[in-house]
C-alpha cells in the first residue's frame, strides 16, 4: 500500500525529514520493501525449519537475558519455599515411580536409570506477550552456566510447567504446557493408560475450552473424569522425564469420530502465576541394564 | 544532536517498552497493554504509513527477539508493520484528538490481536475472545493517554536537532 503514495511537502516539515528529497523518500521505501522482505524470508526459513534460525535467538538473549534477571523479580523466603517444594514434589514423583514399578511387576530389576534427578531452580523472568489463550513461552533466569540444555523438563512444585526450547548463557526459554506447538506423551488414572495431551486440538478431538488441554488415549481405554495425569516420559529423559503430574480429566467424550476417547485436562499448574520453577537434569543411563533369569 | 543519536534514542524507548511488557507478565500482572503497539502508532500518526510500517517493523524484531521471543521469528515483525502502516495510513494532518487516536490504535490492536487468533485457530487452538477484547480496549486506553506525550517528545527532538 505504500508504494502508490507520493512524497509530500508541508506535512514532512514536522517529521524532521524536511532537508530530504525525493530521492531520500524513495529510497526509503526501497529499504523498507528490502527489509519486509528479508523478514518474509526469516518467517518462511523459521516456519519450514529449513533453516536453524537459534544462534540468532541466542544472540540476542545473551545479551538481553541479563537485562531481564535485573529487572526481573527478586527472590524472597515465599520462593525459596517454592523451590524446595518443586524438588521433593519431583522427587517424590520419580519414587513414586520406582514402587509402582517394583509393586506391578515383581522381580523388574531396580533400574540404575533411577539416580535422583538433579535440580536447577530457576526464576521466571519475563513472560511472553500472551497469546489468545494465554502465555505460551515464558524467560527463566538459569541457562547453559547452570547447566541447562533445550529440550529439558522443566517443573513446578504442582507439575510440569514445559520444556526448555531455546539456552542463552543466562537465561532459557520455556515453552509451556497448553502452548499449541506442545504435545506430552502421558499416562492417565491408576493403570497408566496411554494418551497424549496437547494445547491445540489433537486429531478426532474438540477444540479445548480455553485453559484446558485437549487429550486423546492413544487406543481403547478406561479413563475417568478426574483421573491423574502423568508424563509418560521420553527417550533419554528428553524432553520430558516420567512421572510429573500434568494435570487431571476434566472431560470425556466417547466415540466422536474415533475409535478411543478424547477429552480435556485441566492443567496441574497455572501459566499465569507462575514463579519458581527448576529445570530437571537427569543424566543419561550409561550402565547396561542387569540381565536376569525367570525363576517360573 | 545528530540524527544518529535520536535514532538510538528511539530504538532504546523501544527496548524499554519490551522489557516493561515481558518483566510486567513475570509479576503476574493479568493484561498488560501492548506498549510497543503504542509506539507505532504514535510514530506513525506522526510519519505516514511508510514510515509506520518501518517503525512496526523494527519494533516487531525487537519484540521477536528479546527472551523469551515468538515462536516464530519475524512474524511479530511483519505483524507490526502491518499495524504500523494502517495507523500511517489513517493519518489527518494537524492536532488529532484523543478518541480519534483510541479509535486508530484500536484498529492497529485488532490487527495484531487478530493475526494471534488466526494462527490459533490455524492449528485449532483456544481462543479467549474476552481477553483479547479486553487487552485491545486496554491498548487504546492507554495510546489516548500516551500518544500526545510520545508525539511531544518527537517534537522536541526534532526541535533540538534543527532549532
Amino acid at each position: 500500500m505504500h508504494v502508490r503514495r507520493t512524497p509530500t511537502g508541508p506535512g514532512r516539515a514536522v517529521s524532521g525529514r524536511a532537508t530530504s528529497g525525493p530521492g531520500t523518500s524513495t529510497r526509503s521505501r526501497r529499504l523498507l520493501t528490502i527489509a519486509l522482505a528479508v523478514t518474509g524470508l526469516v518467517v518462511a526459513l523459521g516456519v519450514s525449519g529449513a533453516a536453524g534460525l537459534e544462534p540468532v535467538r541466542g544472540a540476542a538473549a545473551t545479551v538481553l537475558g541479563p537485562l531481564e534477571r535485573l529487572l526481573g523479580p527478586r527472590d524472597d523466603e515465599v520462593s525459596a519455599a517454592r523451590a524446595d517444594q518443586a524438588a521433593l514434589a519431583t522427587r517424590l514423583a520419580a519414587a513414586q515411580r520406582e514402587v509402582a514399578a517394583l509393586n506391578g511387576s515383581a522381580g523388574i530389576l531396580e533400574t540404575p536409570a533411577l539416580a535422583g534427578a538433579r535440580l536447577v531452580p530457576a526464576r521466571v523472568v519475563a513472560v511472553g506477550p500472551s497469546g489468545p489463550a494465554g502465555p505460551e513461552r515464558v524467560t527463566i533466569d538459569a541457562g547453559s552456566r547452570d547447566g541447562v540444555e533445550v529440550d529439558r523438563t522443566v517443573v513446578a512444585a504442582d507439575g510440569l510447567v514445559g520444556r526448555v526450547v531455546s539456552v542463552a548463557p543466562w537465561t532459557s526459554d520455556v515453552l509451556l504446557v497448553g502452548s499449541a506447538d506442545l504435545t506430552v506423551g502421558v499416562r492417565v488414572g491408576p493403570r497408566g493408560v496411554l494418551g497424549e495431551a496437547s494445547g491445540a486440538a489433537l486429531a478426532g478431538g474438540a477444540r479445548p475450552a480455553p485453559g484446558l488441554l485437549s487429550f486423546a488415549l492413544v487406543d481403547r481405554g478406561a479413563a475417568t473424569v478426574g483421573d491423574v495425569v502423568t508424563t509418560l516420559g521420553s527417550v533419554g529423559d528428553r524432553p520430558f522425564v516420567p512421572g510429573i503430574p500434568v494435570g487431571a480429566v476434566a472431560t470425556l467424550h466417547l466415540g466422536v469420530g474415533r475409535l478411543a476417547p478424547t477429552g480435556t485436562v485441566t492443567p496441574a499448574v497455572d501459566p499465569t502465576s507462575l514463579d519458581v520453577v527448576a529445570v530437571v537434569l537427569t543424566a543419561g543411563r550409561s550402565a547396561p541394564r542387569p540381565a536376569a533369569t525367570g525363576t517360573g | 544532536m545528530s540524527a544518529r543519536v535520536a535514532l538510538l534514542l528511539r530504538g532504546l524507548v523501544v527496548l524499554v517498552a519490551v522489557l516493561l511488557v515481558v518483566t510486567f507478565g513475570a509479576r503476574h500482572v493479568p493484561v498488560v497493554p501492548d506498549l510497543v503497539l503504542v509506539l507505532v502508532v504514535a510514530w506513525a500518526l506522526l510519519r505516514g504509513p511508510v514510515a509506520g510500517a518501518a517503525v512496526g517493523l523494527a519494533a516487531g524484531w525487537v519484540l521477536d527477539l528479546v527472551p523469551p521471543g515468538s515462536a516464530h521469528l519475524g512474524v511479530q515483525a511483519l505483524t507490526y508493520a502491518v499495524a504500523g502502516a494502517f495507523a500511517g495510513r489513517v493519518r489527518i494532518e494537524g492536532p488529532v484528538a484523543a478518541p480519534r487516536v483510541a479509535l486508530v490504535a484500536l484498529g492497529a490492536s485488532a490487527i495484531v490481536e487478530g493475526v494471534g487468533v488466526l494462527g490459533a485457530l490455524a492449528v485449532r487452538a483456544p481462543v479467549d475472545l474476552g481477553a483479547v477484547v479486553v487487552q485491545c480496549l486496554l491498548t487504546a486506553t492507554v495510546a489516548a493517554l500516551m500518544v500526545p506525550l510520545v508525539v511531544a517528545a518527537e517534537r522536541g527532538l526534532v526541535r533540538r536537532r534543527y532549532g
